[in-house]
């Protein structure tokens, strides 16, 4: 009886090990496992495509479209001066929103290097000029992927360009992914300056 | 159970439940406070790291836990310089010896650089590849034509060209029985295919346990067959 009970439990641990490590193989090929990337491995984890992150930050919008701002040269000055940060990108594209011509705001894509690779997320602020949501649509490293969490993403709700949006100051920070915590801090205050310059009198200002 | 032993056992509780009761207390002043630390003041932020611009006699950098702090009147008063994103507590502020206008902080999270003094900065990447596992980040050190030097639990990071490549450097890098002490630890833990890993190992480890208590089970039961002869 014993002997057959451990067979039985053998078999169903072989078969275990074996679909586990095919898993593992298969995922390596997929979007959510291991891949490779010139400094290393990539676990890539994509939780929101850039169509389903629209949807959901504009569940309500009847009308979609993008917009591209270059800043000149003296715009880039004055908003790296605010952030005190280089600024890397040429242009920002402004995914913004409409229902029944009613302004629903403005929702950025951006890129934060968390330890050693980006995180994708996206940024929505109303036409308040202050954050309405945030999701994370691409992680990369293999740990601190806790910040895709609305529990941590909670936290800039209602934050505008005039808040510290700081870790330790109004931000707390997500235990066991700091660094990543602070890159999405980052981007998120470094889109809210993006927004306030590019639309000064459409949101915040005209309020 | 007798009545006095009842009685007895009911003052224990009634004793225990007031000690239970005060350290609940405490438990939730504590809390409040550390949820509110407002509530005790403005505390006083720790000096982690300063140094002098060369450039100009009375602008002092001075790092702490927050981030990075600027004076311009020869440490009287600080503002906080504006920066995205800090690499953590400041270790070191080190200025190029040949290029003062050129600027590194090195956090306990990473190394920011800025070419304008200090007025907007940039963080600096280092590949994955040659930083698994994360080192501890000791202190910084500036030579001249580019040359910045990290120091590490494991080593020491060099780069000859202001922090865009990096490798580790032969003096206190790690060697052959470091490398194999990691790859040693990486098997064992199961990171050799990274988190996926985790699952082989765990199965591993889940069917030794099953074959270590059906061997034992069968040890302790006299087999029937051995009983027959």
């Amino acid at each position: 009886m014993i002997l057959r009970l451990t067979a039985t439990a053998l078999r169903a641990m072989v078969l275990c090990l074996v679909t586990g490590t095919l898993a593992v193989a298969a995922t390596g090929r997929g979007d959510d496992g291991l891949t490779e990337s010139p400094d290393g491995p990539e676990h890539v984890k994509v939780y929101y495509s850039e169509e389903d992150a629209l949807a959901k930050v504009f569940a309500e919008a009847d009308s979609l479209w993008s917009e591209v701002w270059t800043p000149t040269p003296g715009e880039r000055e004055d908003l790296e001066s605010r952030l005190g940060w280089r600024v890397s990108e040429e242009s920002f594209v402004f995914h913004r929103a409409s229902r029944r011509g009613q302004d629903l705001g403005t929702a950025v894509i951006t890129e934060e290097l968390g330890r050693f690779k980006p995180i994708t997320f996206m940024v929505q602020v109303g036409t308040d000029a202050e954050v309405r949501m945030v999701l994370v649509m691409v992680y990369r490293e293999s740990r601190g992927d806790g910040v895709k969490r609305q529990r941590f993403l909670k936290q800039f709700r209602g934050k505008d360009a005039d808040d510290p949006v700081r870790i330790n100051r109004d931000i707390v920070g997500l235990s066991g992914a700091t660094l990543s915590s602070r890159s999405i801090t980052a981007g998120v205050k470094r889109v809210l300056e993006v927004v306030r310059m590019r639309y000064p009198a459409e949101l915040g200002d005209s309020q | 159970m007798t009545p006095r032993e009842r009685h007895l056992w009911a003052r224990w509780h009634r004793r225990l439940g007031a000690a239970g009761a005060v350290f609940m207390l405490l438990i939730a002043i504590t809390g409040l406070l550390l949820a509110h630390p407002r509530w005790l003041g403005p505390g006083e932020i720790e000096t982690t790291a300063l140094a002098a611009d060369p450039d100009r006699s009375a602008r002092w950098l001075r790092g702490t836990e927050l981030g990075l702090e600027v004076s311009e009147d020869d440490g009287r008063t600080w503002r906080e310089a504006p920066m995205l994103a800090p690499p953590g507590t400041i270790i070191r502020i080190a200025f190029a010896p040949d290029e003062p206008s050129r600027v590194y902080v090195l956090g306990s999270d990473g190394l920011v650089s800025a070419e304008d003094g200090g007025r907007i900065w940039a963080a600096i990447a280092w590949p994955e590849s040659l930083l698994t596992p994360w080192p501890e980040l000791r202190d910084l050190a500036l030579g001249t034509g580019g040359r910045v030097r990290v120091l590490t639990d494991a080593g020491i990071l060099a780069s000859a060209d202001h922090g865009v490549s990096w490798r580790w450097s032969s003096v206190g890098s790690p060697g052959n029985a470091d490398r194999l002490r990691d790859a040693i630890h990486r098997l064992h833990t199961g990171y050799w295919l990274g988190e996926s890993g985790l699952l082989i190992n765990d199965l591993m480890a889940l069917v030794l346990v099953i074959l270590t208590a059906s061997g034992l089970v069968m040890l302790a039961r006299p087999s029937r067959r051995n009983g027959r002869r």
